[in-house]
Parts: C-alpha cells; structure tokens; sequence
C-alpha cells in the first residue's frame, strides 16, 4: 500500500473529544512539529512520541473499519509501519495526525479487504472486544457485531467515523478517499440498515 | 430526504459503548512497544524500551549528566590537591633543613676529641 503523498491530509478539525485528550495525551501543533522533525532526522524517541500522541486516535480510525480489535491493533501497526517509511516526504507544516489517519484508514480497508472472506457468523462469535462495557448486554453485543459485519467495510468506517468518533464529511471523505457527497450517502444508507437489524431487539424507539 | 436528518442517538450510543476502545494505560504502553519494535526492526535501531515499573534509581537517571560531570570535577580537585602537596612537603621540609640554626656547626655539646684522644679512650691510656 502507498502511503498518501505529503500535504494531501488537510483535514484538522475533529470533533472536541478527538483532539487529542482521550488518554490524557495532548500537545500543541509546534511541539509536535518538533518531534516530526527530530523524527525526520532519525530520532526513535520522537517517533516513539508520536506514536504515544496519535496512537489511540488511530485505533478508533482502525476500529470504525475493522471488526475485530486484534485487527485494528494490526491496522494500527501498519499504519505506523508505513508512516514511518513515508515520514521523510510528510511535510512538517501540515497536520501530522490528518495525514496519519489517512495511512491508518488505507491500512484499515486492506486488512478488511483480506478479512472479506470470513463467515460473518464466525465473525460475530470471535469479534467480540476485550474490552467491552459492562453494562452492554450480550444479546445487544451479538446484534451490533452482525449488524455491523453486514454493513460494506466503507459504509461502516463511515458510520463509525462520523457518529462515533465525530469526523466531518470532509475529514471522512478524505481520510477514505471518497467524495464528501459519497460519505453523506454512505451514512444514511449504513444508518438504515443498523435501525433494520436492531428493530427486534428495540421495537419502543423504532 | 436530507442525508443528516436521519441521525439516531440510541444507535450512536450503542455504538459507542460497543467500540469503546481499551481503557487501561497498560495496553496503549504495549501497543507503543510492539509499533516501536516494528519500526526498529525495518530501520535498524533499537527499539525504545517500554515503561516499566521504576525503581529507586530512576529519579536520579535524569541526574547522571550532571553528577558525572561533578565526579569529574572533583577528581580534577583531588589530583590537583595532591600534586600540589607533593611539591610543597619537601619544600616545606628544605626550608627546615635551610633555616635551622646552624647548630652542630656553632654549638657542639661537647668538645671535639681529637684522632689521638679518641684512641687513648680505647687502649687505655
């Protein structure tokens, strides 16, 4: 896969809550263009930073296409892999976490691509995260596993980046590759078929 | 139909609960480990260690340029102490041997006895 070329990523205005704090990490944007450079020039520590600063950021970009959480860890491996190849043509001035996410959603949608072959009931009863809410039911748990492994890879990415993890159109149209127009129908349409599978089990708020 | 007039805020929230990623600080260390050792695997260098628990040590790590240096210096001092004292004991000790008073040449506690007296004590005289 091909890491974007430097300076594609514009996008920089996440949702408030993917700024960075999740995790208690956060830095402003000279500081981080310090580590990018230092990192340019060899440093590991300061890859090592970045990796610290944006390495939550990208598990959610991996999770909203990925089924499973070992394979978004994989994607998120990946990503960082290839950021790292591609890191002396990023140029400093641009966000580094856009451009990041970008590599890491690329990475994301290869493994879902290789993953396509899966039996979705198979992947229903392996899928299911480590780290799941206590207060989530298993019969709810069951049904958004296979809702969302009914959704195309794409259409779910959209779905999650956007009401999940609060991404613009934009940002997720140009973190996928896809038009923004593309993205608004993606979401209705992985939206729609979500309300389907769950009806059964919420019939008061349908 | 708008596309964004569809939103669903109990399947937002489900979804949510259901992607929460991990919470505990002990996996995002690792999963910086196992990148950090990718990565140091395809370039070449060492891969950053990991955290771990610190020991008593590790509050004085920040220190060891510092007290290096210090080490240092107080060799130089200590060297240069000694050095110094090498040369100035026996100076110390020639100025006592010069500005004594010259008192086995001006005083003697008795006599000088003369070869023969000398020899007279011996056989008898």
């Amino acid at each position: 896969m091909a890491a974007p070329e430097p300076g594609e990523g514009q996008a920089s205005a996440a949702a408030p809550a993917l700024r960075g704090e999740r995790g208690g990490t956060s830095i402003d944007r000279d500081a981080e263009r310090a580590l990018v450079l230092a990192a340019q020039r060899g440093d590991a520590q300061s890859f090592s930073a970045l990796v610290r600063l944006h390495q939550q950021r990208a598990y959610a970009v991996a999770r909203a296409v990925l089924l499973t959480h070992e394979d978004a860890e994989d994607a998120v491996q990946e990503g960082f892999l290839h950021a790292y190849r591609a890191l002396d043509r990023f140029r400093p001035d641009q966000p580094f976490g856009a451009w990041l996410h970008r590599i890491v959603s690329n990475a994301a949608l290869d493994l879902a691509r290789r993953r396509k072959v899966r039996d979705t009931d198979e992947l229903a009863e392996t899928h299911a995260s480590p780290f799941r809410d206590p207060g989530e039911s298993d019969e709810l748990r069951r049904a958004l596993d296979r809702a969302l492994a009914t959704l195309p890879s794409r259409q779910r990415a959209v779905l999650v980046l956007h009401d999940v993890e609060g991404y613009k159109h934009a940002e997720i149209g140009q973190m996928l590759g896809i038009p923004e127009g593309t993205a608004r129908s993606d979401l209705h349409h992985a939206r729609a078929a979500m309300r389907a599978a769950l009806a059964p089990l919420r019939p008061a708020a349908s | 139909m708008r596309y964004d007039d569809d939103r669903d805020p109990t399947l937002t929230l489900q979804l949510r609960a259901h992607l929460r990623p991990p919470a505990d600080p002990g996996y995002w260390d690792g999963l910086e480990g196992r990148i950090m050792a990718r990565v140091a695997s395809e370039a070449g260098f060492a891969p950053a260690s990991p955290p771990t628990d610190a020991g008593w040590w590790e509050p004085f790590v920040e220190w060891r340029r510092a007290g290096l240096a210090a080490a240092v210096a107080a060799l130089v001092m200590v060297a240069a102490g000694l050095w110094q004292a090498s040369h100035v004991e026996p100076e110390l000790a020639y100025d006592v041997v010069v500005q004594s008073p010259p008192a086995a040449y001006g005083a003697p506690d008795r006599p000088a006895a003369s070869r023969g007296d000398l020899l007279g004590d011996l056989l008898g005289y």
